[in-house]
């Protein structure tokens, strides 16, 4: 569950939202390992700080976005990933679900619904043996 | 089609008016014809060269070719149901049944010194009857012309008009052939040997007589109008030779008599050849037209084929521009929510400054940031592609906004733009008009506290490194930037500035002196990284 050490990764290329979102989470007492623009700053973070969590954005800055992130994360650290993305287009979201995505949130999104979300995954990893 | 030809019905020759040659050709070989058979007629009695097989092959050629000119009248006639013409195809399929009685009677014609039919004197009675029968039957087609001339039978009863007059005509063959053959016990001799009798001389003469006066009265008629009346007028006067000939030859085997033959054989043939030269005709007329068809459809198939393809090309760019236009609008939901995000994120950064800033002026900042994005819209609403638009307009609008909500000209604060012409996308222009908003909102509050007013300049240099440099200067009192927009106090050691900044993927250098220099290089947008 949610204490001190849990750390998030904020991967946005809207730096006033991944700014936004990071004031959110430390007010809700979550540490903020960092923020990314890009799919390899994402991966390069992930790998320096093990968050116990990412919130990453579709699009990204650079050639890979960031489904293509998460695979990675996914992958390399077996770390949950919500996705926080604006696009409800059903190819975007089937390319999500296919990610095995730890959850997913529409922008714009209401913290409460950030904390809950975040909540119920970290609650499931925590559950995990 | 001879544009000098008219037709009465197309495709038919009943109505066709003579051209002026054709006139002129049928007049020419009718007067030839009338003198020609004069020149002879002194000498029609000398004896001619005798021909046996001259009666079986007259009687033939007759025979066919007055066949088919009947039944070719026939067919005119049901195309053209004129009176005239169905008594003329009478007369024609009359004088066909008597060719070939002529042949069946004439002695030595199948067998040898006998006819094949009746007696030795019925020749000379069906002979009568064939060339006093034809010019009569031709006469009163004529006189039918004459008076019915555009009356036509009714369409229901061409049929049976064809019909009663084919049995009239073969009734009247009958009665004639079994006259003929069976009454010789009243029929006068027409023949002694090889003579004719005076009386059936008369009858000749009245048959040239009846061919002649069908010939004028067609003349008088028509007047040369229709060219298959034309042609039948010289049948006529062949005719009218034909027995001139024989009755002035006086017996077979004469100069007269032979020609008589050949005579007829012309008059038999002459409309036949008309319609054969008139089929000959139409048959170019309509290769000419099929010709002119196939060039027709395949001009109309290559045009439909350029059309299709025209058609494909525009359906192509439709479907583009209509794909282009769901990409564009998907992209604009995007960035609406998007943004609403970015407001989201704004509040959130200044929510967490309640606590030092008083709310109305967190909620100014934050109309003011909000106000910044709305107008990179309205910028791109009334650009021409929708997707850029020049950023100096842009810069003026911000420039007097944010003049007017801080009450600027009041206070002797002067904010000035000098900008180049500068294209830019909306990923762009967001942070840019956020991060001057921010720049000029902290000159503006902090600068000139000591209320001696001044100016704000802001300036957007394009660079031959293909970077821009913005700046924005004041000649104010020298700060730091001011709290609201620098969160050093914070773990995230990140301001709204110093995120606009990084995500222009910019450098900012500030310098305080009589003033503070905000300068700040970004990568041209657009320009190859």
């Amino acid at each position: 569950m949610m204490d001190d050490r849990t750390c998030v990764l904020v991967v946005d290329d809207e730096q006033l939202i991944a700014l936004g979102l990071a004031v959110t989470l430390r007010d809700m007492g979550l540490q903020v390992c960092g923020t990314a623009a890009t799919a390899a700053k994402a991966i390069e973070l992930t790998q320096t700080h093990r968050p116990s969590i990412v919130l990453m954005d579709v699009r990204l800055k650079g050639p890979a976005d960031g489904v293509e992130a998460a695979t990675e994360i996914h992958r390399l650290f077996g770390t949950p990933v919500i996705f926080i993305t604006g696009s409800r287009e059903p190819e975007t979201v089937e390319r999500i679900r296919q990610d095995h995505p730890a959850g997913i949130l529409f922008k714009p999104i209401l913290p409460v619904n950030l904390k809950a979300e975040i909540e119920r995954v970290l609650s499931r990893q925590a559950g995990r043996p | 089609m001879n544009a000098n030809v008219e037709h009465g019905q197309l495709g038919t020759f009943g109505g066709e008016s003579a051209t002026p040659l054709a006139r002129r050709t049928i007049g020419f070989l009718c007067g030839v014809y009338i003198l020609a058979t004069l020149a002879i007629l002194p000498f029609a009695d000398r004896p001619g060269p005798v021909i046996p097989a001259v009666t079986t092959t007259f009687g033939a050629g007759v025979l066919i070719a007055d066949l088919c000119t009947g039944f070719l009248l026939l067919a005119q006639f049901r195309a053209v149901p004129s009176p005239s013409l169905l008594l003329l195809a009478a007369a024609y399929v009359y004088s066909a049944a008597m060719a070939l009685l002529h042949m069946l009677t004439f002695p030595g014609a199948w067998i040898a010194n006998a006819p094949l039919i009746g007696t030795p004197q019925s020749v000379g009675w069906l002979f009568i009857f064939w060339v006093l029968g034809f010019p009569a039957l031709a006469f009163a087609a004529v006189v039918a012309e004459a008076r019915f001339g555009e009356r036509r039978v009714t369409a229901g009863r061409v049929g049976h008009a064809i019909a009663a007059t084919m049995l009239g005509t073969l009734a009247l063959i009958t009665v004639l052939t079994l006259s003929a053959t069976t009454g010789q016990g009243w029929l006068p001799h027409e023949l002694q040997g090889n003579v004719f009798a005076a009386w059936g001389n008369a009858a000749q003469w009245t048959s040239v007589a009846l061919s002649m006066a069908a010939f004028l009265l067609l003349l008088l008629v028509t007047r040369g109008r229709n060219v298959l009346y034309g042609w039948l007028g010289l049948a006529l006067v062949a005719f009218a030779a034909f027995n001139a000939l024989a009755v002035a030859g006086g017996a077979r085997y004469t100069i007269g008599w032979d020609l008589s033959r050949v005579s007829g054989f012309v008059s038999a043939s002459l409309l036949l050849i008309f319609f054969l030269g008139q089929f000959a005709r139409l048959h170019r007329s309509l290769a000419s037209a099929l010709a002119r068809l196939r060039h027709a459809n395949e001009t109309l198939e290559r045009r439909v084929a350029e059309r299709t393809a025209e058609l494909e090309t525009s359906n192509q760019r439709l479907r583009k521009a209509l794909d282009e236009r769901g990409l564009l609008l998907r992209e604009v939901y995007h960035r609406v929510k998007n943004n609403l995000q970015v407001i989201d994120g704004i509040i959130a950064i200044q929510a967490s400054e309640l606590g030092t800033t008083a709310p109305e002026e967190l909620l100014d900042d934050l109309r003011h940031r909000i106000n910044a994005l709305g107008l990179v819209h309205q910028q791109l609403m009334t650009s021409d592609d929708l997707a850029t638009f020049d950023i100096r307009p842009f810069l003026d609008e911000l420039k007097g906004n944010l003049s007017a909500a801080n009450d600027s000209e009041r206070r002797g604060i002067v904010l000035s733009v000098e900008a180049d012409a500068l294209a830019v996308d909306l990923d762009f222009a967001i942070p840019l008009g956020l991060l001057v908003t921010e720049l000029v909102q902290n000159a503006l509050k902090h600068a000139f506290r000591n209320g001696r007013g001044g100016a704000v300049r802001i300036g957007l240099r394009r660079c031959p490194d293909d970077t821009v440099l913005l700046t924005v200067s004041d000649n104010g009192e020298g700060h730091d930037g001011g709290h609201g927009t620098l969160r050093r106090d914070g773990g995230l050691g990140q301001s709204i500035v110093e995120a606009l900044v990084f995500q222009l993927e910019g450098e900012m250098t500030t310098s305080n002196g009589g003033g503070t220099d905000i300068v700040v290089r970004i990568p041209r947008p657009g320009a190859a990284a």
